[in-house]
Protein backbone atom coordinates (compact mmCIF):
# COMPACT_ATOMS: atom_id res chain seq x y z
CA UNK A 1 0.00 0.00 0.00
CA UNK A 2 1.43 3.34 -1.00
CA UNK A 3 1.48 5.86 1.79
CA UNK A 4 2.40 8.89 -0.35
CA UNK A 5 -1.10 10.22 0.19
CA UNK A 6 -2.20 11.51 3.61
CA UNK A 7 -5.51 12.35 5.22
CA UNK A 8 -5.78 16.14 4.96
CA UNK A 9 -7.39 18.55 7.44
CA UNK A 10 -10.54 18.85 5.36
CA UNK A 11 -11.06 15.09 5.22
CA UNK A 12 -10.30 14.49 8.89
CA UNK A 13 -12.62 17.36 9.82
CA UNK A 14 -15.44 15.76 7.83
CA UNK A 15 -14.61 12.38 9.41
CA UNK A 16 -14.76 13.78 12.96
CA UNK A 17 -18.02 15.56 12.16
CA UNK A 18 -19.44 12.24 10.95
CA UNK A 19 -20.09 13.71 7.51
CA UNK A 20 -18.39 10.92 5.52
CA UNK A 21 -20.06 7.88 4.01
CA UNK A 22 -19.35 4.47 5.50
CA UNK A 23 -16.91 3.67 2.67
CA UNK A 24 -15.05 6.97 3.10
CA UNK A 25 -14.90 6.60 6.91
CA UNK A 26 -13.56 3.07 6.62
CA UNK A 27 -10.97 4.26 4.14
CA UNK A 28 -9.81 7.03 6.51
CA UNK A 29 -9.62 4.60 9.45
CA UNK A 30 -7.70 1.98 7.45
CA UNK A 31 -5.24 4.61 6.30
CA UNK A 32 -4.66 6.05 9.79
CA UNK A 33 -3.98 2.61 11.20
CA UNK A 34 -1.41 1.91 8.47
CA UNK A 35 0.24 5.35 8.20
CA UNK A 36 2.57 6.52 10.95
CA UNK A 37 2.42 10.13 9.80
CA UNK A 38 -1.38 10.34 9.91
CA UNK A 39 -1.45 8.40 13.17
CA UNK A 40 0.79 11.03 14.71
CA UNK A 41 -1.52 13.73 13.41
CA UNK A 42 -4.60 11.95 14.74
CA UNK A 43 -3.22 11.62 18.29
CA UNK A 44 -4.06 15.27 18.86
CA UNK A 45 -7.73 14.56 18.25
CA UNK A 46 -7.94 11.75 20.76
CA UNK A 47 -9.49 12.40 24.16
CA UNK A 48 -6.63 11.41 26.50
CA UNK A 49 -8.91 10.71 29.47
CA UNK A 50 -11.15 8.49 27.37
CA UNK A 51 -8.17 6.64 25.96
CA UNK A 52 -6.81 6.07 29.45
CA UNK A 53 -10.20 4.81 30.62
CA UNK A 54 -10.50 2.46 27.65
CA UNK A 55 -7.00 1.16 28.26
CA UNK A 56 -7.49 0.62 31.98
CA UNK A 57 -10.84 -1.08 31.38
CA UNK A 58 -9.26 -3.43 28.86
CA UNK A 59 -6.42 -4.14 31.28
CA UNK A 60 -8.79 -4.78 34.18
CA UNK A 61 -10.77 -7.15 32.00
CA UNK A 62 -7.60 -9.00 31.04
CA UNK A 63 -6.51 -9.30 34.69
CA UNK A 64 -9.91 -10.38 36.02
CA UNK A 65 -9.71 -14.09 36.70
CA UNK A 66 -12.58 -16.29 35.55
CA UNK A 67 -15.03 -17.20 38.28
CA UNK A 68 -14.18 -20.51 39.93
CA UNK A 69 -16.48 -23.53 39.60
CA UNK A 70 -17.70 -23.30 43.21
CA UNK A 71 -18.76 -19.66 42.88
CA UNK A 72 -20.25 -20.05 39.42
CA UNK A 73 -22.20 -23.06 40.72
CA UNK A 74 -23.63 -20.92 43.51
CA UNK A 75 -24.43 -18.19 41.01
CA UNK A 76 -26.41 -20.65 38.92
CA UNK A 77 -28.52 -21.28 42.03
CA UNK A 78 -29.46 -17.59 41.90
CA UNK A 79 -26.99 -16.40 44.53
CA UNK A 80 -25.41 -12.97 43.92
CA UNK A 81 -21.71 -12.18 43.40
CA UNK A 82 -21.17 -10.92 46.95
CA UNK A 83 -23.04 -13.77 48.61
CA UNK A 84 -21.23 -16.40 46.53
CA UNK A 85 -17.85 -14.93 47.48
CA UNK A 86 -18.83 -14.69 51.16
CA UNK A 87 -19.82 -18.35 51.18
CA UNK A 88 -16.50 -19.27 49.58
CA UNK A 89 -14.56 -17.09 52.05
CA UNK A 90 -16.26 -18.76 55.02
CA UNK A 91 -13.75 -20.13 57.47
CA UNK A 92 -13.07 -23.78 56.83
CA UNK A 93 -15.94 -24.02 54.35
CA UNK A 94 -15.10 -27.64 53.64
CA UNK A 95 -14.64 -28.80 57.21
CA UNK A 96 -18.29 -29.07 58.37
CA UNK A 97 -18.88 -31.93 55.90
CA UNK A 98 -16.11 -33.91 57.50
CA UNK A 99 -17.19 -32.97 61.02
CA UNK A 100 -20.85 -33.87 60.46
CA UNK A 101 -20.13 -37.11 58.60
CA UNK A 102 -17.72 -38.17 61.36
CA UNK A 103 -20.28 -37.36 64.05
CA UNK A 104 -23.00 -39.37 62.35
CA UNK A 105 -20.63 -42.28 61.67
CA UNK A 106 -19.82 -42.24 65.39
CA UNK A 107 -23.52 -42.34 66.27
CA UNK A 108 -24.10 -45.15 63.78
CA UNK A 109 -21.17 -47.17 65.11
CA UNK A 110 -22.29 -46.77 68.73
CA UNK A 111 -25.94 -47.36 67.84
CA UNK A 112 -24.98 -50.56 66.02
CA UNK A 113 -22.91 -52.11 68.80
CA UNK A 114 -24.14 -50.88 72.15
CA UNK A 115 -27.73 -51.10 73.30
CA UNK A 116 -30.05 -48.07 73.32
CA UNK A 117 -28.67 -46.12 76.28
CA UNK A 118 -25.36 -44.79 74.90
CA UNK A 119 -26.95 -44.19 71.53
CA UNK A 120 -29.72 -42.13 73.15
CA UNK A 121 -27.19 -39.97 74.98
CA UNK A 122 -25.29 -39.42 71.75
CA UNK A 123 -28.53 -38.57 70.00
CA UNK A 124 -29.04 -35.81 72.57
CA UNK A 125 -25.67 -34.40 71.49
CA UNK A 126 -26.47 -34.51 67.75
CA UNK A 127 -28.00 -30.98 67.60
CA UNK A 128 -24.77 -29.60 69.03
CA UNK A 129 -22.93 -30.41 65.77
CA UNK A 130 -24.90 -27.96 63.56
CA UNK A 131 -25.01 -25.55 66.49
CA UNK A 132 -21.20 -25.57 66.64
CA UNK A 133 -21.05 -24.89 62.89
CA UNK A 134 -23.22 -21.78 63.33
CA UNK A 135 -21.45 -20.60 66.49
CA UNK A 136 -18.06 -20.70 64.75
CA UNK A 137 -19.28 -19.14 61.50
CA UNK A 138 -18.20 -15.56 62.13
CA UNK A 139 -15.65 -13.81 64.33
CA UNK A 140 -13.95 -15.55 67.19
CA UNK A 141 -10.78 -17.57 66.89
CA UNK A 142 -11.52 -19.58 63.75
CA UNK A 143 -12.39 -16.64 61.50
CA UNK A 144 -9.21 -14.86 60.41
CA UNK A 145 -11.07 -12.30 58.30
CA UNK A 146 -13.39 -10.81 60.93
CA UNK A 147 -11.07 -7.95 61.86
CA UNK A 148 -10.73 -6.85 58.22
CA UNK A 149 -14.45 -7.29 57.54
CA UNK A 150 -15.67 -5.52 60.67
CA UNK A 151 -15.48 -1.92 59.36
CA UNK A 152 -16.93 -2.68 55.91
CA UNK A 153 -20.37 -1.29 55.02
CA UNK A 154 -21.84 -4.65 53.91
CA UNK A 155 -24.84 -5.40 56.17
CA UNK A 156 -23.43 -7.31 59.12
CA UNK A 157 -26.52 -9.43 59.73
CA UNK A 158 -26.49 -10.60 56.11
CA UNK A 159 -22.78 -11.42 56.34
CA UNK A 160 -23.23 -13.49 59.50
CA UNK A 161 -26.31 -15.28 58.13
CA UNK A 162 -24.54 -16.18 54.88
CA UNK A 163 -21.54 -17.44 56.81
CA UNK A 164 -23.80 -19.46 59.08
CA UNK A 165 -25.72 -20.93 56.13
CA UNK A 166 -22.43 -21.76 54.41
CA UNK A 167 -21.53 -23.98 57.36
CA UNK A 168 -24.99 -25.10 58.50
CA UNK A 169 -26.17 -26.37 55.10
CA UNK A 170 -23.31 -28.83 54.41
CA UNK A 171 -23.33 -29.96 58.04
CA UNK A 172 -27.03 -30.81 58.05
CA UNK A 173 -26.92 -32.34 54.55
CA UNK A 174 -23.95 -34.52 55.55
CA UNK A 175 -25.73 -35.63 58.71
CA UNK A 176 -28.94 -36.47 56.84
CA UNK A 177 -26.97 -38.38 54.17
CA UNK A 178 -24.94 -40.26 56.76
CA UNK A 179 -28.12 -41.11 58.70
CA UNK A 180 -29.74 -42.42 55.52
CA UNK A 181 -26.76 -44.45 54.36
CA UNK A 182 -25.34 -45.86 57.58
CA UNK A 183 -27.12 -48.78 59.19
CA UNK A 184 -27.92 -48.06 62.83
CA UNK A 185 -27.75 -44.27 62.45
CA UNK A 186 -30.41 -42.39 64.44
CA UNK A 187 -33.82 -41.38 63.08
CA UNK A 188 -33.86 -37.71 61.99
CA UNK A 189 -35.58 -36.60 65.20
CA UNK A 190 -32.51 -34.42 65.81
CA UNK A 191 -33.17 -32.33 62.69
CA UNK A 192 -35.77 -29.84 63.98
CA UNK A 193 -33.99 -29.31 67.32
CA UNK A 194 -30.72 -28.77 65.39
CA UNK A 195 -32.28 -26.10 63.18
CA UNK A 196 -34.16 -24.54 66.10
CA UNK A 197 -31.06 -24.20 68.27
CA UNK A 198 -28.92 -22.93 65.37
CA UNK A 199 -31.44 -20.30 64.31
CA UNK A 200 -32.03 -19.25 67.92
CA UNK A 201 -28.29 -18.62 68.20
CA UNK A 202 -28.39 -16.38 65.12
CA UNK A 203 -31.40 -14.48 66.46
CA UNK A 204 -29.72 -13.90 69.82
CA UNK A 205 -26.41 -12.88 68.18
CA UNK A 206 -28.18 -10.49 65.81
CA UNK A 207 -25.10 -9.89 63.68
CA UNK A 208 -22.55 -10.14 66.46
CA UNK A 209 -20.02 -12.95 66.99
CA UNK A 210 -22.38 -15.93 67.49
CA UNK A 211 -19.95 -18.08 69.53
CA UNK A 212 -20.92 -16.90 73.06
CA UNK A 213 -24.63 -17.15 72.17
CA UNK A 214 -24.09 -20.62 70.72
CA UNK A 215 -22.41 -21.60 73.97
CA UNK A 216 -25.37 -20.33 75.99
CA UNK A 217 -27.88 -22.13 73.73
CA UNK A 218 -25.87 -25.37 73.98
CA UNK A 219 -25.89 -25.07 77.76
CA UNK A 220 -29.66 -24.47 77.75
CA UNK A 221 -30.16 -27.56 75.57
CA UNK A 222 -28.03 -29.78 77.83
CA UNK A 223 -29.92 -28.43 80.86
CA UNK A 224 -33.24 -29.26 79.15
CA UNK A 225 -31.99 -32.79 78.46
CA UNK A 226 -30.92 -33.18 82.11
CA UNK A 227 -34.27 -31.83 83.35
CA UNK A 228 -36.19 -34.16 81.01
CA UNK A 229 -34.22 -37.08 82.40
CA UNK A 230 -34.88 -36.13 86.03
CA UNK A 231 -38.59 -35.46 85.58
CA UNK A 232 -39.70 -38.12 83.16
CA UNK A 233 -36.84 -40.54 83.73
CA UNK A 234 -36.36 -40.67 79.98
CA UNK A 235 -34.13 -38.30 78.02
CA UNK A 236 -36.12 -38.98 74.85
CA UNK A 237 -38.78 -36.56 76.15
CA UNK A 238 -36.84 -33.77 74.39
CA UNK A 239 -37.60 -35.57 71.13
CA UNK A 240 -41.29 -36.23 71.85
CA UNK A 241 -43.98 -35.13 69.39
CA UNK A 242 -44.79 -32.11 71.57
CA UNK A 243 -41.13 -31.08 71.65
CA UNK A 244 -40.88 -31.50 67.87
CA UNK A 245 -43.87 -29.20 67.44
CA UNK A 246 -42.29 -26.65 69.77
CA UNK A 247 -39.06 -26.76 67.75
CA UNK A 248 -41.02 -26.33 64.50
CA UNK A 249 -42.60 -23.19 65.98
CA UNK A 250 -39.15 -21.99 67.12
CA UNK A 251 -37.71 -22.50 63.61
CA UNK A 252 -40.56 -20.55 61.99
CA UNK A 253 -40.40 -17.75 64.57
CA UNK A 254 -36.63 -17.36 64.21
CA UNK A 255 -36.84 -17.34 60.40
CA UNK A 256 -39.57 -14.69 60.55
CA UNK A 257 -37.54 -12.53 62.97
CA UNK A 258 -34.39 -12.76 60.84
CA UNK A 259 -36.33 -12.00 57.65
CA UNK A 260 -37.94 -8.95 59.29
CA UNK A 261 -34.58 -7.66 60.53
CA UNK A 262 -33.04 -8.09 57.09
CA UNK A 263 -35.65 -5.69 55.73
CA UNK A 264 -34.93 -3.08 58.43
CA UNK A 265 -31.77 -1.10 57.63
CA UNK A 266 -31.06 -0.17 61.26
CA UNK A 267 -31.22 -3.77 62.44
CA UNK A 268 -29.51 -5.20 59.39
CA UNK A 269 -26.46 -3.06 60.06
CA UNK A 270 -26.02 -3.74 63.74
CA UNK A 271 -23.70 -3.68 65.53
CA UNK B 1 -3.01 21.45 66.71
CA UNK B 2 -3.91 24.50 64.68
CA UNK B 3 -6.67 22.96 62.65
CA UNK B 4 -9.78 24.92 61.90
CA UNK B 5 -12.90 23.45 63.47
CA UNK B 6 -14.66 23.42 60.12
CA UNK B 7 -12.00 21.20 58.56
CA UNK B 8 -11.88 18.97 61.59
CA UNK B 9 -15.59 18.28 61.57
CA UNK B 10 -16.02 17.20 57.95
CA UNK B 11 -12.63 15.60 57.28
CA UNK B 12 -10.77 13.44 59.73
CA UNK B 13 -12.03 13.01 63.26
CA UNK B 14 -12.56 14.69 66.60
CA UNK B 15 -12.26 12.69 69.81
CA UNK B 16 -12.98 14.06 73.27
CA UNK B 17 -12.31 12.22 76.53
CA UNK B 18 -12.37 8.77 74.89
CA UNK B 19 -12.15 6.05 77.50
CA UNK B 20 -12.08 2.31 77.03
CA UNK B 21 -11.08 -0.53 79.34
CA UNK B 22 -10.15 -4.13 78.65
CA UNK B 23 -10.35 -6.67 81.48
CA UNK B 24 -10.12 -4.06 84.19
CA UNK B 25 -7.22 -2.05 82.75
CA UNK B 26 -7.66 1.32 81.10
CA UNK B 27 -6.59 0.89 77.48
CA UNK B 28 -7.55 4.50 76.73
CA UNK B 29 -7.89 7.12 79.41
CA UNK B 30 -9.64 10.39 78.49
CA UNK B 31 -8.00 10.72 75.09
CA UNK B 32 -8.50 14.07 73.32
CA UNK B 33 -7.35 14.07 69.73
CA UNK B 34 -8.32 15.86 66.54
CA UNK B 35 -7.06 15.38 63.00
CA UNK B 36 -7.99 16.78 59.60
CA UNK B 37 -6.47 15.85 56.27
CA UNK B 38 -2.83 14.88 56.43
CA UNK B 39 -1.08 12.08 58.25
CA UNK B 40 -1.43 11.59 61.98
CA UNK B 41 1.27 9.34 63.37
CA UNK B 42 0.27 7.58 66.58
CA UNK B 43 3.43 6.56 68.41
CA UNK B 44 3.69 4.52 71.54
CA UNK B 45 5.22 1.43 73.09
CA UNK B 46 3.43 -1.92 72.89
CA UNK B 47 0.32 -1.93 75.05
CA UNK B 48 0.03 1.87 75.05
CA UNK B 49 -3.49 1.75 73.58
CA UNK B 50 -2.64 2.44 69.92
CA UNK B 51 -4.62 -0.52 68.56
CA UNK B 52 -7.57 0.24 70.84
CA UNK B 53 -7.64 3.84 69.59
CA UNK B 54 -7.37 2.77 65.95
CA UNK B 55 -10.11 0.13 66.32
CA UNK B 56 -12.40 2.80 67.77
CA UNK B 57 -11.55 5.15 64.89
CA UNK B 58 -12.29 2.28 62.47
CA UNK B 59 -15.79 1.85 64.03
CA UNK B 60 -14.97 -1.70 65.18
CA UNK B 61 -14.93 -0.96 68.88
CA UNK B 62 -17.00 1.63 70.72
CA UNK B 63 -15.65 3.87 73.47
CA UNK B 64 -17.17 3.43 76.93
CA UNK B 65 -17.38 7.16 77.33
CA UNK B 66 -16.38 10.30 75.47
CA UNK B 67 -17.44 11.95 72.22
CA UNK B 68 -16.31 10.85 68.81
CA UNK B 69 -17.01 12.38 65.42
CA UNK B 70 -15.69 10.63 62.31
CA UNK B 71 -15.90 12.50 59.00
CA UNK B 72 -18.44 14.83 60.59
CA UNK B 73 -20.69 11.93 61.63
CA UNK B 74 -21.59 10.09 64.80
CA UNK B 75 -20.36 6.46 64.71
CA UNK B 76 -22.66 5.40 67.55
CA UNK B 77 -25.72 5.92 65.35
CA UNK B 78 -26.34 2.99 62.96
CA UNK B 79 -27.01 4.82 59.70
CA UNK B 80 -24.25 7.34 60.25
CA UNK B 81 -21.84 4.51 61.06
CA UNK B 82 -22.64 2.83 57.74
CA UNK B 83 -22.10 6.19 55.99
CA UNK B 84 -18.70 6.50 57.73
CA UNK B 85 -17.80 2.92 56.76
CA UNK B 86 -18.45 3.71 53.10
CA UNK B 87 -15.58 6.24 53.28
CA UNK B 88 -13.25 4.25 55.48
CA UNK B 89 -10.20 2.10 54.81
CA UNK B 90 -8.69 -0.06 57.52
CA UNK B 91 -5.53 -2.13 57.84
CA UNK B 92 -5.70 -4.29 60.96
CA UNK B 93 -2.56 -5.14 62.90
CA UNK B 94 -2.88 -8.88 62.31
CA UNK B 95 -5.05 -9.38 59.24
CA UNK B 96 -6.12 -12.87 58.23
CA UNK B 97 -6.87 -14.18 54.76
CA UNK B 98 -9.53 -16.52 53.43
CA UNK B 99 -8.12 -19.91 52.49
CA UNK B 100 -7.31 -20.56 48.87
CA UNK B 101 -7.90 -17.02 47.60
CA UNK B 102 -5.66 -15.32 45.08
CA UNK B 103 -4.49 -11.73 45.64
CA UNK B 104 -7.08 -10.53 43.12
CA UNK B 105 -9.93 -12.54 44.67
CA UNK B 106 -9.11 -11.23 48.13
CA UNK B 107 -9.21 -7.57 47.08
CA UNK B 108 -12.28 -8.27 44.94
CA UNK B 109 -13.97 -9.88 47.97
CA UNK B 110 -13.40 -6.76 50.08
CA UNK B 111 -14.66 -4.66 47.15
CA UNK B 112 -17.88 -6.69 47.17
CA UNK B 113 -18.23 -6.05 50.90
CA UNK B 114 -17.61 -2.37 50.16
CA UNK B 115 -20.78 -2.59 48.08
CA UNK B 116 -19.14 -2.23 44.67
CA UNK B 117 -21.70 -4.29 42.79
CA UNK B 118 -20.95 -3.16 39.23
CA UNK B 119 -18.54 -5.84 37.92
CA UNK B 120 -16.74 -3.69 35.39
CA UNK B 121 -16.16 -0.78 37.74
CA UNK B 122 -15.14 -3.14 40.51
CA UNK B 123 -12.58 -4.84 38.27
CA UNK B 124 -11.07 -1.46 37.34
CA UNK B 125 -10.91 -0.44 41.01
CA UNK B 126 -9.30 -3.72 42.11
CA UNK B 127 -6.63 -3.33 39.43
CA UNK B 128 -6.11 0.32 40.41
CA UNK B 129 -5.36 -0.50 44.06
CA UNK B 130 -3.20 -3.50 43.14
CA UNK B 131 -1.25 -1.09 40.90
CA UNK B 132 -0.86 1.37 43.77
CA UNK B 133 0.86 -1.21 45.97
CA UNK B 134 2.80 -2.76 43.08
CA UNK B 135 1.11 -6.17 43.16
CA UNK B 136 -0.62 -6.21 39.77
CA UNK B 137 1.73 -8.86 38.43
CA UNK B 138 0.83 -11.05 41.43
CA UNK B 139 -2.92 -10.69 40.94
CA UNK B 140 -3.40 -14.37 40.10
CA UNK B 141 -1.03 -15.70 42.80
CA UNK B 142 -2.50 -17.50 45.79
CA UNK B 143 -2.03 -15.51 48.98
CA UNK B 144 -0.23 -18.33 50.78
CA UNK B 145 2.49 -18.12 48.12
CA UNK B 146 3.07 -14.39 48.68
CA UNK B 147 5.88 -13.13 50.94
CA UNK B 148 5.09 -11.41 54.24
CA UNK B 149 5.81 -7.99 52.75
CA UNK B 150 3.56 -8.66 49.78
CA UNK B 151 0.73 -9.70 52.11
CA UNK B 152 1.11 -6.45 54.05
CA UNK B 153 0.85 -4.52 50.77
CA UNK B 154 -2.16 -6.60 49.76
CA UNK B 155 -3.95 -5.64 52.97
CA UNK B 156 -3.05 -2.01 52.28
CA UNK B 157 -4.53 -2.39 48.78
CA UNK B 158 -7.94 -3.47 50.11
CA UNK B 159 -7.97 -0.45 52.43
CA UNK B 160 -7.52 1.88 49.43
CA UNK B 161 -10.59 0.59 47.56
CA UNK B 162 -13.01 3.38 46.74
CA UNK B 163 -10.62 6.21 47.69
CA UNK B 164 -11.50 6.42 51.40
CA UNK B 165 -11.61 9.79 53.16
CA UNK B 166 -10.36 8.22 56.37
CA UNK B 167 -7.58 5.66 56.30
CA UNK B 168 -6.75 3.81 59.51
CA UNK B 169 -3.50 1.84 59.37
CA UNK B 170 -2.32 -0.25 62.31
CA UNK B 171 1.43 -0.77 61.92
CA UNK B 172 1.33 -0.95 58.11
CA UNK B 173 5.12 -0.99 57.68
CA UNK B 174 5.81 -4.01 59.91
CA UNK B 175 7.47 -6.81 57.96
CA UNK B 176 8.36 -4.68 54.95
CA UNK B 177 11.92 -4.68 53.67
CA UNK B 178 13.58 -1.23 53.36
CA UNK B 179 12.70 -0.86 49.69
CA UNK B 180 9.03 -1.76 50.24
CA UNK B 181 8.91 0.52 53.26
CA UNK B 182 10.05 3.45 51.13
CA UNK B 183 7.48 2.63 48.44
CA UNK B 184 4.70 2.45 51.03
CA UNK B 185 5.85 5.74 52.61
CA UNK B 186 5.79 7.36 49.19
CA UNK B 187 2.25 6.09 48.60
CA UNK B 188 1.04 7.19 52.04
CA UNK B 189 2.46 10.67 51.71
CA UNK B 190 0.60 11.06 48.40
CA UNK B 191 -2.64 9.81 49.96
CA UNK B 192 -2.25 12.11 52.96
CA UNK B 193 -2.53 15.12 50.66
CA UNK B 194 -6.19 14.41 50.02
CA UNK B 195 -7.45 12.35 52.96
CA UNK B 196 -6.98 11.79 56.67
CA UNK B 197 -4.48 9.01 57.31
CA UNK B 198 -4.05 7.71 60.84
CA UNK B 199 -1.03 5.47 61.19
CA UNK B 200 0.16 3.69 64.29
CA UNK B 201 3.74 2.62 64.62
CA UNK B 202 6.46 2.18 67.16
CA UNK B 203 9.04 3.45 64.70
CA UNK B 204 9.76 7.17 65.02
CA UNK B 205 11.42 7.10 61.59
CA UNK B 206 8.05 6.27 59.94
CA UNK B 207 6.47 9.25 61.64
CA UNK B 208 9.43 11.56 61.01
CA UNK B 209 9.25 10.74 57.31
CA UNK B 210 5.50 11.09 56.90
CA UNK B 211 3.53 12.73 59.64
CA UNK B 212 2.19 16.24 59.67
CA UNK B 213 0.90 15.60 63.18
CA UNK B 214 2.10 13.26 65.93
CA UNK B 215 0.40 11.89 69.00
CA UNK B 216 2.36 9.91 71.58
CA UNK B 217 0.30 7.46 73.62
CA UNK B 218 1.70 6.09 76.86
CA UNK B 219 -0.43 3.86 79.06
CA UNK B 220 -3.63 4.99 77.41
CA UNK B 221 -2.96 8.71 77.74
CA UNK B 222 -1.90 11.25 75.14
CA UNK B 223 1.52 12.43 76.27
CA UNK B 224 2.24 14.57 73.23
CA UNK B 225 0.02 16.00 70.52
CA UNK B 226 1.49 18.35 67.94
CA UNK B 227 3.87 18.69 64.99
CA UNK B 228 6.79 16.23 64.68
CA UNK B 229 9.24 19.08 65.16
CA UNK B 230 7.77 19.79 68.57
CA UNK B 231 8.53 16.25 69.69
CA UNK B 232 12.22 16.78 68.92
CA UNK B 233 12.12 20.13 70.70
CA UNK B 234 10.93 18.43 73.89
CA UNK B 235 14.37 16.94 74.17
CA UNK B 236 16.22 20.22 73.45
CA UNK B 237 18.99 20.64 75.95
CA UNK B 238 18.53 17.13 77.27
CA UNK B 239 20.42 15.03 74.75
CA UNK B 240 24.04 14.36 75.55
CA UNK B 241 26.90 12.55 74.00
CA UNK B 242 29.52 11.04 76.29
CA UNK B 243 32.13 8.31 76.40
CA UNK B 244 30.11 6.18 78.82
CA UNK B 245 26.61 5.86 80.22
CA UNK B 246 25.92 8.07 83.22
CA UNK B 247 23.57 7.21 86.11
CA UNK B 248 21.36 10.26 85.48
CA UNK B 249 20.36 9.16 81.97
CA UNK B 250 16.78 8.10 81.40
CA UNK B 251 17.70 6.28 78.24
CA UNK B 252 21.10 5.74 76.71
CA UNK B 253 22.43 3.82 73.76
CA UNK B 254 25.72 3.62 71.92
CA UNK B 255 25.55 5.36 68.57
CA UNK B 256 27.34 4.63 65.32
CA UNK B 257 30.23 6.91 66.28
CA UNK B 258 30.90 4.81 69.39
CA UNK B 259 29.80 7.57 71.77
CA UNK B 260 26.92 7.00 74.17
CA UNK B 261 23.90 9.09 73.32
CA UNK B 262 21.75 9.70 76.35
CA UNK B 263 18.60 11.58 77.09
CA UNK B 264 18.04 13.09 80.51
CA UNK B 265 19.95 15.15 83.04
CA UNK B 266 23.46 16.29 82.02
CA UNK B 267 26.11 13.73 82.79
CA UNK B 268 29.66 14.76 83.61
CA UNK B 269 31.98 15.42 80.71
CA UNK B 270 29.24 15.17 78.11
CA UNK B 271 28.53 17.34 75.10
CA UNK B 272 25.09 18.66 74.27
CA UNK B 273 23.68 17.10 71.07
CA UNK B 274 21.00 18.29 68.68
CA UNK B 275 17.75 16.51 69.58
CA UNK B 276 15.83 14.28 67.16
CA UNK B 277 12.23 13.13 67.25
CA UNK B 278 13.35 9.81 68.63
CA UNK B 279 15.04 11.61 71.56
CA UNK B 280 11.80 13.41 72.40
CA UNK B 281 9.88 10.16 72.13
CA UNK B 282 12.38 8.35 74.35
CA UNK B 283 12.08 11.11 76.92
CA UNK B 284 8.30 10.58 77.06
CA UNK B 285 8.35 6.82 76.94
CA UNK B 286 11.65 5.88 78.57
CA UNK B 287 11.75 4.70 82.18
CA UNK B 288 8.11 3.64 82.04
CA UNK B 289 6.97 6.99 80.72
CA UNK B 290 7.86 8.73 83.96
CA UNK B 291 9.33 11.78 82.23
Amino acid sequence: MSLEWHVDDHLIGAYRAGALSLAQSSSVETHIVACAYCRAQAVGFADAARLRATYSNARALALTPPQGSFESGLRRLGIGDAAARIVRASPAARRPWVMAALAMSGFAAVGGTVDGRAATVLLMLAPLVPLAAVALAYGGVVDPMAETEAPLPYPRLRLVLLRALALLTPTVVAMVLAAALLPGAPEPTWLLPSLGLSLLTLVLARGRDPSPFGGAVALAWLTAVAVARTWSGNVSAVYSAGAQLAFAVLVITCCAALAAWMRTPDLRNLP
Amino acid sequence: MTMSNQAATTTGFTARALTRSYRGTRALDAVDLTAGSGLLGVLGPNGAGKTTLLRILATIAAPESGDLTLLGRDPSEVRQRVAIRRQLGYVPQEPGFPRGFTAYEYVDYIALLKEMSDRRRRAAEVVRVLDLVGLTDRAGTRIRKLSGGMRRRLVLAQALLGDPALLILDEPTVGLDPEQRLAVRDLLSTLAQTCCVVLSTHLTEDVAALASHVAVLVEGRVRYDGPPRGLAELAAGRVWSAADRSPGARVAWRGEDGAVRQVGDPPQGADLSAPTMEDGYMLLVGAGGAA
